[in-house]
């Protein structure tokens, strides 16, 4: 298992390093020239051409390509280029609050998802199943900016509950924490949840006509049990893999309910980077990203094996 | 067939039907069935695949699928199972009347060791301790000739061969 998780963690190498070198070429092909639109529409063409010798951008190609790299291997993503502070700083505590908004919404669609789709697929009555069939369709085709507007006219605008966009953390102000942080959660949380359900009932559904259900029958155990200790165990393995990829893709930032509630995630900081060209900032955010979705795979091939012995880990040579 | 030995008889299935429903309405694959099982006797079906030997068999069981009814009588010492409460029936799976399986590898669940699917009907219907259940799981395997070093109460499906697991 070490030995596994040590191979899986070299292999983090390349996994990063490609989609890092392919984002500096893209960046790069992109129209748009940072130093452009840093000085704005009134910018004469000797500022443009000064201020791009400053940041390097002039300089040849492959010139560039070699100083990031150099920078890259020693991790060290520079400044900002708009906000005028360090990369490494601003990735991470916007990432602090991209994790928390993540790992919030994913522990409400755990509490309410697979308890009810383990339900629905379990139930005898037609009528409960079809009912929560529909709502779960809803949910998944729902948008989530849909989804997160109209919880702000509702919750924010018509009733006055709670803040409408904004955050503090939690350090400095617990209640205010959790009022701003109870809608964006509730939103990205609901719409987890359905997935989750749709999986969890399909899963309860495909193990229920498992032969291993009739000898279970055939051996006389009560129905109760063999829905409780052997239905369920089998439908809701394969779900830790959902939960894993939804995990790793909201850590890489719930970008539209991030910025829906104006809160200072992953999500809205890389988008403000991509609209200003802020090379660094981009390259700080995906680098950042990249790793967080290749360790939340890893966590949950290892979660996987553990509660699957089928799934053998295995290093790929 | 004889009367007066009714005593002898174990088993008694008269006209037994069972229909499998399909979307295009119910489909009988189990005309009208008898067949008789005396104590200590021995009973084989034969047939082509697709004839209603496992239909027969699972219908007796009382483990038919969800999508299949059986009717007719399927009498076991006078008591016509079809009829009775499934409690009752339940009571007399794993206990009176044992079911092999053909598909070893599917008919056992994949992510419990084979100790404690052998244990679960010991517990159940003999009431033993987990360890008890344990004990006689080691014994029952050791009589069909898989001795307790091999480990086969802790391995899990996908690690035994298919003999070994049409014998656990």
């Amino acid at each position: 298992m070490l030995s596994y998780v040590f191979k899986r963690l070299l292999a983090l190498i390349p996994t990063v390093a490609v989609p890092m070198v392919l984002l500096f070429v893209l960046l790069r092909l992109t129209p748009g020239d940072p130093a452009a639109v840093i000085l704005g529409e009134n910018a004469t063409a000797t500022e443009i051409a000064e201020l791009r010798t400053e940041l390097g951008l002039d300089a040849p190609m492959w010139q560039q390509f070699l100083d990031w790299l150099a920078r890259m291997a020693r991790f060290d993503f520079g400044e900002s280029i708009f906000l005028h502070a360090p990369v490494a700083e601003l990735v991470l505590s916007a990432a602090l609050v991209t994790g928390q908004l993540a790992l919030i919404s994913m522990l409400l669609a755990l509490l309410i998802g697979p308890a009810l789709g383990a339900v629905a697929g379990a139930t005898r009555s037609r009528a409960l199943d079809r009912t929560m069939v529909v709502g779960s369709a809803v949910g998944v085709a729902m948008p989530t900016f849909w989804l997160a507007i109209l919880m702000v006219m509702l919750f924010g605008v018509t009733l006055q509950w709670l803040p409408v966009a904004g955050f503090t953390p939690i350090t400095e102000d617990p209640v205010q924490y959790v009022r701003y942080m109870a809608l964006p959660c509730l939103a990205l949380g609901t719409l987890e949840a359905a997935t989750l359900f749709r999986y969890s009932r399909n899963g309860v559904l495909d193990a229920k006509h498992q032969p291993f259900v009739a000898t279970a029958r055939a051996q006389g155990l009560p129905e109760r049990t063999i829905t409780r200790s052997y239905v369920f165990p089998a439908a809701l393995a394969p779900l830790v893999t959902v939960v894993g990829l939804s995990l790793a893709s909201m850590l890489g930032g719930a970008v539209v309910t991030e910025n829906v509630f104006s809160l200072p995630g992953l999500g809205k900081l890389l988008l403000t980077a991509v609209e200003r060209r802020d090379y660094p900032l981009i390259e700080g955010c995906i680098f950042f990203i990249a790793v967080a979705f290749v360790l939340v795979n890893l966590l949950v091939d290892v979660v996987a094996a553990t509660l699957d012995p089928r799934i053998r880990l295995e290093a790929k040579e | 067939m004889t009367t007066n030995s009714t005593d002898d008889v174990l088993l008694d299935v008269r006209g037994l039907d069972v229909d499998v429903l399909t979307p295009e309405g119910p489909r009988r694959v189990v005309h009208a069935l008898d067949l008789t099982l005396r104590r200590q006797g021995t009973l084989g079906i034969v047939g082509e695949s697709g004839s209603g030997k496992s239909m027969t068999a699972t219908a007796v069981m009382g483990i038919l699928p969800e999508t299949a009814r059986a009717s007719g009588q399927v009498l076991y010492r006078g008591r016509d199972l079809l009829s009775l409460p499934a409690r009752e029936r339940r009571a007399m799976a794993g206990r009176e009347m044992g079911f092999v399986f053909q598909e070893p590898m599917s008919a056992l669940h994949p992510t419990k060791t084979i100790g404690a699917q052998m244990a679960a009907p010991l517990r159940l219907h003999l009431g033993l301790t987990r360890r008890q259940a344990r004990a006689r799981s080691a014994e029952l395997l050791d009589l069909v000739g898989i001795p307790p070093s091999r480990g086969v109460l802790d391995a899990y499906v996908h690690q035994l061969s298919g003999v070994c697991a049409s014998a656990s």
